[in-house]
C-alpha cells in the first residue's frame, strides 16, 4: 500500500516537472526576446530552432542507431520528404503548419518503411548502404522535380497559424513551438525506452539472436525503430523547413546526413541529453568567431573518431564506465542450496497432454556436410531428457535446429503443434525457452531489464499504448516490474537487480539467463551445458534444483551436457549423439548397460 | 549511342577500381568503409598542389598522392580498425563515417571550398576508332584499370598471401593456422584499398576536372552501388558491377537526355540496388 502511494506520488511529481518544462519552453523565448531583445534576437531565435529542429533529428537517429544499433546514413532525405510534404499541406492547401507537422512526419515514417522493407530483413549494415544511396539518389532526383519541389528556387513554407493569412512572424514564439515539439519527442522517446519497444530495441542492438531466443520479432522491430525514426525526422524537416520558410533541395544532402551522426557520436550514443545539446552547439558554431567557425567541423570529426575507438558510447559514456562495479563472485553452492527454481518459474502454460517434443528426422547441412543426420527423439511431459556425446557432435546444432537458428529438414513438434516452418522468435513465443552455451543475454542491459526483455511476449499492449505510455501500459509494466522483482528475489539477486550483466560472473550469468527463461513458464526449457562453469559441487546442487523443479511443478527439461555421471544420475532418458548422429538412446539403467557406447566415445573426456 | 557506351565503359572501370577497394574491406573487415572515395579525393588534391603549385612533374604528384593514401590507409587501420576487432561492426562503419567527415573537413580549412584544377597527364587530340572519339587519357585509365584488376586477380588466387588474404574473410582461425598473423592481412586490405582510393581518383579526375571537397561523393555512391549489386563478397563482382553501373548510368543518360525529370540514372541504380537486395542479396555475382 505504503509503495503504491509512492509510485502515485512520483508520477505526480513527473508530470509537474514535465507541465512546468513545457511552460518555460512556452512562456521563455518570446519573454526574453521582448525583455532583452540584444540577447534574443530574432536572428538568434532562429539560430536556436535550426539547434533545435536538429535535436529533434539527433533524436531520431539516436533512436534507430543508438537503441536499435541500425545505421541510417540518408536522415537528411527524411527530413526532406518531411519537410517538402509539409509544404505541400501548408503553402497549397492553406492548411495551419501543424497540420504540416504532422504530415510532415507521416512522409517522414512512410519513406522510412519503403527503404526499411527491403534492406532490413538483412543483417548487417544493408541499411546504411542503402539509406546513403537513396540519400543521394534524391537529392539528385525527386528533389529536383519541378512540380514537386519547384526545383532549385525551392518550396516556400510559411508558418501559417491558422487557416488564411495569419502568419507567424515572431522568431522568439516560432522557438516556443519548437521546443515544446523537442519536448514531446522527448517524452515519447522516454515512453519508448521503458516499454517493450525500448526492451526490444536494445537486445537486438546487442545480439539478434539472443533477442529472437525471447521471442522478438527482430524483423519487424528494427523496422519500427526505423518508421519511427522517420517520423521523428520528417518532423524534424518540416521544423526546420519552417523555420526558414523556404525548403530546398540543397538543404537535406549528404553533408546534413553526416552532421546527424557525428552529432549522435559525440552527444552519447544512446542518451538524450548530450545529442540535443550538440545539436544545437553545433548550431551557433557557425555564428562564433573564426577559430570556432573555421575549425567546428574537423573539431567535431576528430572527437568522433576518438569517441568511436576510445569510449564506444559517446562521451556520455565515460560517467557509466567510471560507475562500473568489480566483477561479481562465482556462484557458490551456499546459494544454490537454497535456490528454489520452483519460486523463479513463471506460470506454465497448460500443455496438450501429449509428447511435448517430437523431433523427426532433423538434419542440418553446412556446406555438403552433415552437421546432423536424420535425428529423431521424444520428451515427454515433465521428463528430463539429456544428449551427450563428444565435443561436434551436433549437440548445440541440433539445439539450434529445433529452436529455429539454423534451417533443417525434418520435422519438429512442440506440444502437438508443427513448428518446423515456424521463426525462431516464434517457436520461442510457443513455449520453447531455452539457453545458449555462451549465455545469450543482452550483457550491457541490468539483470532486471534482462528478466523484462524474457517477458516480452506477456508485454501485450499496443505499439501506440507503448509510445503514449498509456494507463493500459503502465500496468501491464507495472505488473512486470512486480514479477521481475519477485525472479530477483527468488534468485536471491537482489543486489545485483541493477548491475549490468556483463559484470556478473560467469556462473551468475548462467543463473540470470535460466531463471529469465524460466520466468516465461515455457512448455520446454532447454538448456545448453547448464553446468558449464559451476565447481562440481555447485554442478551438483544446480542438478539437484533441476529436478526438484521437474518433480514440483512437472517442468519438461531437455538438456545438452559434458558431465556424463551427472546426467545419468539426473535424467529420465538420454541421447547418445555422435557424429551427428544417434548412437543410442535409452534410461540410464539401460545406457548403463552398455559401457562400451559410454567407453568408447565418450569416456577419456568425460570421466577425466 | 556507341560514344557514350564507351566513355560508361572508361568510367564504369574507375568505378571498378573504387567497388574493389570496398569488396577489398568487406571482406577483410566485414564493414563498409564510407570514406573509401574521400580518401582518393583527399589525396588528389595533393597531387594537385605538387604539380601546378609546385610545378613537379605529374608522375611525382601522382606518386606522392599513391604513398600518402596508403600512410592514411595503415594508420587508420592501426588506430581505429584493428582495436575495434571485436566491437560490433556498425562501430566501425560509425569510424569511418568520422575518417570521411575528417576528410572533408581538413579539405574545407586546408585548401578551400573552390574547386582546383589539375591538368591531365597526357595531351592531345581524340583518337577516331570506328566511328567513336576516344581520348588518349581514356585509353590510358582502360589499360591501366586492366592492369590493375588483371594483377589483383593473379595475386589473389596465385599468391599465398593473396590466398590467405581471402582465406580470412572466411574463417579467421584458418589464417592463423596458415601463420599468416591477421594483423597483417588486415593492414594489408586498409592499405591496398587507399591505394586503389587515390588511383581511381587520379585516373577519374579528367573525366570530372574541378576537384573540390566532397567532390566524389557521387562516384562513391555508385561505386558502393557497384558493389552491392555485384556482390559485396566478390572481387569479379565489384568489378563487373562496376563496369555494368558505368554503361548503364551513360546508355539511361544518353536515353533520357532532355527530359524534364533529372536524375534518371540515379533513380535506376538505386531501383537496380533495391530488386538486388530483394532477389539476390548476395549480388549477382556473388555466391552465398
Amino acid at each position: 500500500m505504503r509503495s503504491l502511494r509512492n509510485k502515485t506520488e512520483v508520477q505526480h511529481r513527473r508530470s509537474i516537472d514535465v507541465g512546468l518544462v513545457l511552460l518555460a519552453c512556452v512562456v521563455l523565448p518570446p519573454l526574453t526576446g521582448w525583455a532583452m531583445p540584444d540577447l534574443l534576437s530574432s536572428a538568434h531565435a532562429l539560430t536556436l530552432t535550426y539547434g533545435v529542429s536538429l535535436g529533434i533529428a539527433a533524436l531520431s537517429l539516436n533512436l534507430l542507431l543508438g537503441y536499435a544499433g541500425q545505421l541510417s546514413l540518408g536522415h537528411a532525405a527524411l527530413l526532406g520528404a518531411g519537410a517538402f510534404a509539409a509544404s505541400v499541406i501548408v503553402d497549397r492547401f492553406g492548411l495551419p503548419m501543424y497540420v504540416g507537422w504532422a504530415v510532415g512526419g507521416l512522409a517522414g515514417g512512410v519513406v522510412a518503411l519503403a527503404i526499411g522493407i527491403p534492406a532490413l530483413r538483412l543483417r548487417g549494415l544493408y541499411l546504411a548502404l542503402v539509406t546513403l544511396v537513396f540519400g543521394a539518389t534524391m537529392q539528385a532526383s525527386v528533389l529536383r522535380w519541378r512540380f514537386f519541389t519547384h526545383g532549385s528556387s525551392g518550396a516556400s513554407l510559411p508558418r501559417r497559424w491558422w487557416f488564411g493569412d495569419h502568419i507567424l512572424i515572431n522568431e522568439p514564439i516560432y522557438l516556443s513551438m519548437c521546443l515544446v515539439v523537442l519536448v514531446g519527442v522527448w517524452l515519447v522517446d522516454v515512453n519508448i525506452i521503458r516499454t517493450r519497444l525500448g526492451r526490444a530495441f536494445l537486445a537486438i542492438r546487442e545480439d539478434e539472436t539472443t533477442a529472437q531466443s525471447f521471442g522478438i520479432d527482430v524483423v519487424r522491430y528494427k523496422l519500427l525503430a526505423f518508421v519511427l525514426s522517420g517520423v521523428m525526422a520528417g518532423i524534424a524537416g518540416a521544423l526546420y523547413g519552417g523555420g526558414i520558410g523556404l525548403v530546398t533541395s540543397d538543404e537535406f544532402g549528404r553533408e546534413l546526413s553526416l552532421r546527424i551522426v557525428l552529432i549522435v557520436v559525440i552527444g552519447g550514443i544512446g542518451r538524450r541529453w548530450g545529442p540535443v545539446v550538440i545539436s544545437v552547439l553545433l548550431a551557433i558554431a557557425p555564428t562564433l568567431p573564426p577559430p570556432f567557425r573555421r575549425y567546428d567541423l574537423v573539431i567535431a570529426a576528430g572527437i568522433t573518431l576518438y569517441n568511436v575507438v576510445k569510449l564506444p558510447e559517446g562521451l556520455a559514456g565515460l560517467i557509466a564506465h567510471r560507475r562500473a562495479k568489480p566483477t561479481g563472485p562465482p556462484v557458490d553452492v551456499e546459494q544454490l542450496r537454497e535456490l528454489d527454481l520452483a519460486a523463479v518459474a513463471g506460470a506454465a502454460a497448460p500443455l496438450g497432454g501429449g509428447t511435448v517434443l517430437i523431433v523427426h528426422e532433423v538434419s542440418v547441412e553446412f556446406g555438403g556436410l552433415h552437421a546432423v543426420e536424420d535425428v529423431s527423439l521424444r520428451v515427454e511431459p515433465g521428463q528430463i531428457v539429456g544428449i551427450i556425446g563428444p565435443n561436434g557432435a551436433g549437440k548445440s546444432t541440433l539445439f539450434n535446429a529445433i529452436s529455429g537458428f539454423v534451417p533443417s529438414t525434418g520435422a519438429v513438434t512442440l506440444d502437438g503443434v508443427p513448428i518446423s516452418w515456424a521463426k525462431p522468435h516464434e517457436r520461442a513465443a510457443a513455449g520453447l525457452g531455452r539457453t545458449f552455451q555462451n549465455v545469450g543475454l543482452a550483457r550491457d542491459q541490468s539483470v532486471r531489464q534482462n528478466i523484462l526483455l524474457a517477458q516480452h511476449h506477456f508485454a501485450s499492449y499496443s505499439d501506440l499504448a507503448a509510445l503514449a505510455y498509456s494507463p493500459s501500459a503502465r500496468d501491464v509494466e507495472a505488473r512486470l516490474a512486480g514479477l521481475a522483482d519477485e525472479v530477483i528475489t527468488g534468485l536471491g539477486f537482489e543486489e545485483y537487480a541493477d548491475t549490468p550483466v556483463r559484470q556478473l560472473s560467469g556462473g551468475q550469468q548462467r543463473l540470470v539467463e535460466l531463471a529469465a527463461v524460466l520466468a516465461t513458464g515455457p512448455k520446454l526449457l532447454m538448456l545448453d551445458e547448464p553446468t558449464a562453469g559451476l565447481s562440481p559441487a555447485a554442478a551438483e546442487n544446480l542438478a539437484e534444483r533441476l529436478r526438484q523443479l521437474r518433480d514440483d511443478r512437472g517442468q519438461t527439461i531437455l538438456l545438452i551436457e559434458h558431465n556424463v555421471p551427472l546426467v545419468l544420475d539426473l535424467c529420465d532418458y538420454v541421447y547418445v549423439l555422435s557424429a551427428g548422429q544417434l548412437l543410442a538412446a535409452g534410461t540410464t539403467e539401460e545406457l548403463s548397460a552398455m559401457p562400451e557406447i559410454l567407453g568408447a566415445y565418450l569416456g577419456g573426456e568425460v570421466f577425466a | 549511342m556507341a560514344q557514350a557506351l564507351v566513355v560508361g565503359l572508361v568510367i564504369g572501370g574507375i568505378y571498378s577500381l573504387f567497388a574493389l577497394g570496398i569488396v577489398l574491406i568487406y571482406t577483410g573487415s566485414g564493414v563498409l568503409n564510407f570514406a573509401q572515395a574521400e580518401l582518393g579525393t583527399f589525396t588528389l588534391f595533393v597531387a594537385q598542389i605538387l604539380v601546378v603549385e609546385h610545378h613537379l612533374p605529374y608522375a611525382v604528384g601522382a606518386a606522392a598522392s599513391i604513398a600518402l593514401a596508403l600512410a592514411i590507409g595503415v594508420t587508420f587501420e592501426r588506430l581505429a580498425v584493428w582495436p575495434l576487432l571485436n566491437a560490433p561492426r556498425v562501430t566501425v562503419a560509425v569510424a569511418t563515417l568520422a575518417l570521411l567527415a575528417l576528410a572533408v573537413a581538413l579539405e574545407i580549412t586546408l585548401f578551400g571550398p573552390v574547386g582546383r584544377n589539375l591538368p591531365p597527364p597526357i595531351t592531345g587530340h581524340s583518337v577516331n576508332v570506328i566511328g567513336v572519339f576516344v581520348s588518349p587519357n581514356q585509353i590510358a585509365s582502360l589499360v591501366l584499370v586492366a592492369l590493375v584488376a588483371g594483377g589483383l586477380a593473379a595475386f589473389f588466387r596465385y599468391t599465398d598471401f593473396g590466398l590467405s588474404v581471402v582465406a580470412a574473410a572466411q574463417d579467421q582461425e584458418a589464417l592463423r593456422f596458415l601463420g599468416i598473423p591477421l594483423a597483417r592481412a588486415s593492414m594489408f586490405t586498409w592499405g591496398l584499398a587507399a591505394v586503389l582510393s587515390a588511383l581511381a581518383a587520379l585516373l577519374i579526375q579528367p573525366d570530372i576536372g574541378v576537384i573540390s571537397p566532397g567532390a566524389y561523393s557521387g562516384i562513391f555512391i555508385r561505386a558502393l552501388s557497384a558493389a552491392l549489386i555485384g556482390g559485396l563478397g566478390s572481387m569479379r563482382g565489384a568489378f563487373l558491377g562496376g563496369v555494368i553501373v558505368g554503361v548503364g548510368e551513360a546508355a539511361i543518360r544518353h536515353a533520357t537526355v532532355g527530359s524534364s525529370l533529372t536524375g534518371l540514372p540515379e533513380l535506376c541504380i538505386f531501383a537496380a540496388v533495391v530488386l538486388t537486395l530483394v532477389f539476390r542479396p548476395q549480388g549477382v555475382f556473388g555466391s552465398r
